[in-house]
């Protein structure tokens, strides 16, 4: 279990450099539509980057699946502790890993659906970059599995280190 | 009932889209003498036209009206339907719709699980601005909002100006604030999303006939025995006729509108538009043969 | 449909993820109307694929670079200069920097934080009681959401369908107006309690300190007129504001003041983008729940009620503050406002209340939540810096409450002070 948690972990600190990558690409694509509009007009220069839009959409949508996904493994998800943390430990224990399990069915149904989706999408283009837009569909599906593989390693890592798994948030890194 | 119908559609529930549905509705419940019910949804309650598209697909929503632009997504050829001045009138566009190219056009649906009923009214888009354009050359560094494909994006490239993409639901606080300079729409949406308010010309360019399709889920179409498919098939041309009269109605109402609340109306010599904006033509079809056959054959239809 | 938000809140109440139970309870009505799954992702795609939405990683990374690259210390040095020689200065120092911060930061939580690590010790060495001073930190934060960019406001604009630039300008002067009466009442609490040291006024030692700070922090003061300057001045749109706020807090951080190195980067944009993540995927199933909703005609009917209890918009809006008070109480703010927005701006607007005056008073109502037990964003982060428990802040928190409140209540009675800027 330590073994896979480990490299469960390792994938995740790809991840976060992903997820970094992401959103240097959106503030990026961002600023380089104002540069377009402002700074090349000015010097008489006329070219129009709708790419750069196109593209900072869909890198954002990669970021909130991948970012969903990770954030699952501090449980970072918003989400309402306080009812389970006031019931008592013999209630609120079992409740927890009730919620768990949901959590990875419903991630299941996700990756299920998400993947039927994908199908659908390559027949589908992007109007500006002409990609196929199962490139874009991907994110979910991957996002669910990535859901899947982190509320184990949060339920793992809670075992191994005997905490108390209705606590699940007050261990998360510090922004 | 045997048969239940939803048809979605983005536009308000006073627009031509609804028009064609609602009379669809009405003679398709009376004549199938109740077999088909009908429920339409407007205003995009059922998710804007990619989303409507791919709930054709996959059978979640009957069918609608949707714009010819949106589905270029998925069919490919009709990439043609978004190039500027493919036809030189709207009428010249109602004709060569209606006929065999038209039929040929819509057939290409049904690979993508849809089927089409008819091309609906022609939505001819001009531009909406707050500076006067009287002629092309006014068009030069123009920063104007434009519907985000490349028929459209590479159309105004052409023209000279400086295509901006941007959330529709933004433009209008976008032209208060010269953000942009312009935007090219309809003249009955124009009127009924206010941009009269907030800008200062019109100018009928009509750069693009934007056609419109009524379209069916094609798993729903074969669940129909044959009898209701010539009921249905009927009653959507029926429709869709009447949706053509009042949509150009509302057009020339959006224009008087416009006029009334002191909008200047300029209509340009369009020889210079045509000229530039069909040299963006091959950039839009680079790489779409199907798209290219079409042009073939309209231009052939045309005697051009 | 009362199955259906029973179910939603019975989820939430169990400590599902907020995102997940919205997908969860919509699923329910997926099943009885036998729509097929693929149902999800189509809605899901459609609510995040949006040029709108985009805005909101970015201010929530120009808030991260903000506090990593110092600007914020440089305008809380410059707060302090300019009012801590009255009595109880220092409190008003925490509420003038929450509000100058947030002119440019648009969350609360990034503003209670960043303005609480910096100011609470240093309100402790004057002898400040904690509680009083976690209570300030925590009530100014709301500032963060209020004066623009706000990312609830972006939220709002997105789910509801309302544009973001009038939301923001519309944020403007409720937000000075709540700053001015929160300053007030913390000087007024001050005076009363005898909090803290008075320092004896000395006007040249004054302007001196003043310009040496403004000296210090005026590349930071600039950040505030380039955004907000840039929306209202209509020379850039509110996404690309944020993409400018970005790159201006990163080139402070790294080349100007130099405590932002290229190596803490990855870091803190991976931060940013998992804290957005976390929001925007609400903002996805919340889509899906509103479409289950849709399927039940659920907005219509609950419009109907409440067309049935009232037809006076003044009792409406009485009606939807106490309502979305007690939603404050328990719930996340940007959660209310995307499951709640879309519902209630439809039942606004028959009742002639306009949509960006309604965001305000939404967004107002749900930052008063923020600071109300038993959840509230900046209580937990306030109480965490000053070691306090929350008990012991409820005496001096439940003044500004109340003060909090009374700006609610004119805030939507008096329309002209949200809309004053729009027209
Ligand atoms: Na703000
Ligand atoms: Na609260």
């Amino acid at each position: 279990m330590t073994v896979l948690l480990a490299m469960t972990d390792r994938l995740n600190k790809v991840l976060l450099y992903i997820l970094a990558g992401l959103l240097a690409l959106v503030s990026v694509a961002v600023m380089a539509q104002v540069t377009v509009r402002f700074v090349l007009t000015t010097v008489g220069i006329n070219i129009s980057a709708p790419w750069t839009e196109e593209l900072a959409r869909y890198a954002l949508i990669w970021m909130v699946f991948l970012g969903a996904g990770y954030g699952m493994r501090h449980t970072r998800l918003i989400s309402m502790e306080f009812g389970i943390q006031s019931l008592p430990r013999r209630f609120g224990v079992p409740l927890r890993y009730a919620v768990l399990l949901l959590i990875i069915a419903f991630s299941a149904l996700l990756l299920k659906a998400g993947l039927d989706f994908v199908a659908l999408g390559r027949s589908e283009t992007s109007p500006v970059l002409g990609i196929t837009k199962d490139w874009v569909y991907w994110a979910m599906p991957v996002g669910a599995a990535l859901l899947i593989l982190n509320t184990f390693a949060h339920i793992a890592d809670t075992v191994i280190a005997k905490r108390d798994i209705r606590l699940g948030a007050d261990h998360s890194p510090q922004d | 009932q045997e048969h239940q119908m939803t048809l979605a559609h983005v536009l308000s529930d006073q627009s031509p889209y609804q028009v064609i549905l609602e009379e669809f509705k009405t003679l398709i419940e009376d004549r199938s003498e109740g077999r088909i019910a009908v429920e339409v949804q407007c205003c995009g309650q059922a998710g804007n036209e990619t989303r409507a598209i791919q709930s054709f697909r996959t059978g979640i929503l009957t069918g609608g009206m949707v714009g010819g632009s949106s589905l270029e997504t998925v069919v490919p050829a009709y990439r043609v339907l978004s190039l500027p001045y493919l036809f030189d009138s709207k009428q010249q566009a109602y004709d060569v719709l209606q006929s065999d190219i038209g039929t040929e056009m819509l057939s290409k649906l049904e690979e993508f699980d849809m089927m089409g009923l008819g091309f609906g009214s022609i939505y001819e888009r001009s531009i909406a601005s707050t500076v006067p354009i009287t002629s092309v050359d006014d068009m030069a560094g123009l920063k104007i909002r434009v519907l985000p494909t490349p028929g459209f994006v590479e159309a105004y490239n052409s023209l000279g100006t400086q295509p901006t993409p941007m959330a529709y639901g933004e433009v209008f606080m976008a032209m208060q604030n010269q953000v942009v300079d312009a935007l090219e729409i309809s003249p009955d949406a124009y009127v009924a999303d206010r941009f009269h308010e907030a800008t200062t010309d019109f100018t009928l360019t009509n750069t693009h006939q934007s056609t419109t399709i009524f379209v069916l889920s094609r798993s729903f179409w074969e669940g129909l025995p044959e009898d209701l498919q010539t009921m249905v098939q009927d009653a959507a041309a029926e429709a869709i006729a009447a949706g053509i009269l009042v949509h150009d109605e509302l057009a020339d109402a959006g224009l008087e509108t416009a006029r009334a609340a002191g909008v200047t109306i300029h209509e340009p010599d369009l020889a210079p538009f045509m000229e530039k904006a069909r040299m963006s033509w091959p950039v839009i079809l680079d790489g779409h043969d199907d798209a290219a056959g079409f042009l073939t054959q309209i231009e052939a239809s045309l005697g051009r | 449909m009362a199955i259906l938000i029973l179910v939603l809140l019975s989820l939430i109440a169990i400590s599902v993820p907020i995102a997940m139970a919205l997908g969860m309870a919509a699923l329910i009505v997926l099943q009885e109307r036998s729509i097929p799954l693929i149902a999800i992702p189509q809605v899901v795609f459609e609510s995040l694929d949006s040029f709108t939405l985009m805005a909101l990683p970015l201010y929530v990374l120009a808030g991260h670079l903000m506090t990593a690259g110092g600007i914020a210390t440089r305008l809380v040095e410059f707060a302090k200069a300019l009012v801590s020689w009255v009595r109880g200065g220092l409190t008003a120092a925490v509420v003038l920097t929450s509000m100058l911060f947030a002119t440019i930061s648009g969350s609360s939580a990034a503003t209670a934080a960043a303005i609480g690590s910096m100011l609470i010790p240093q309100m402790e060495r004057q002898r400040y009681p904690r509680a009083f001073s976690a209570a300030v930190t925590a009530s100014s934060a709301e500032l963060g959401v209020i004066i623009p960019p706000s990312v609830a406001m972006i939220v709002y604009g997105v789910t509801t369908g309302t544009s973001i630039t009038e939301l923001f300008l519309a944020g403007f002067l409720p937000g000075l107006m709540i700053a001015g009466s929160l300053m007030a009442t913390v000087i007024a609490m001050s005076w009363v309690k005898s909090y803290g040291e008075r320092q004896s006024f000395f006007m040249p030692d004054w302007s001196r300190a003043v310009l040496r700070s403004m000296g210090r922090a005026w590349a930071s003061l600039l950040m505030p007129v380039l955004i907000l300057g840039g929306i209202f001045g209509g020379i850039f749109t509110a996404t690309e504001a944020a993409g400018i706020a970005v790159f201006y807090a990163l080139f402070l951080g790294l080349f100007v003041y130099r405590e932002l190195s290229f190596r803490q980067l990855p870091q803190i944009v991976a931060q940013a983008a998992v804290t957005s993540a976390v929001v925007m995927i609400i903002v996805a199933f919340a889509a899906m729940f509103g479409f289950s909703l849709h399927l039940l005609r659920a907005p219509q009917a609950i419009g109907a009620l409440l067309t049935s209890m009232t037809d006076d918009p003044l009792v409406f809006l009485l009606l939807v503050n106490v309502f979305l008070l007690i939603v404050g109480m328990f719930m996340e703010t940007f959660a209310a406002i995307i499951i709640l927005g879309p519902i209630l701006v439809p039942i606004a607007r028959a009742y002639g209340i306009e949509a960006t005056h309604f965001g305000i008073i939404m967004i107002v109502n749900l930052a008063v939540g923020m600071v109300t037990p038993p959840v509230g964003v900046n209580l937990f982060i306030a109480c965490g810096i000053a070691r306090v428990s929350m008990e012991k802040l409820m005496r001096p928190l439940s003044v500004l409450l109340l003060v909090l409140i009374v700006n609610l209540l004119i805030i939507t009675y008096v329309p002209g002070i949200s809309l004053a800027l729009i027209r």
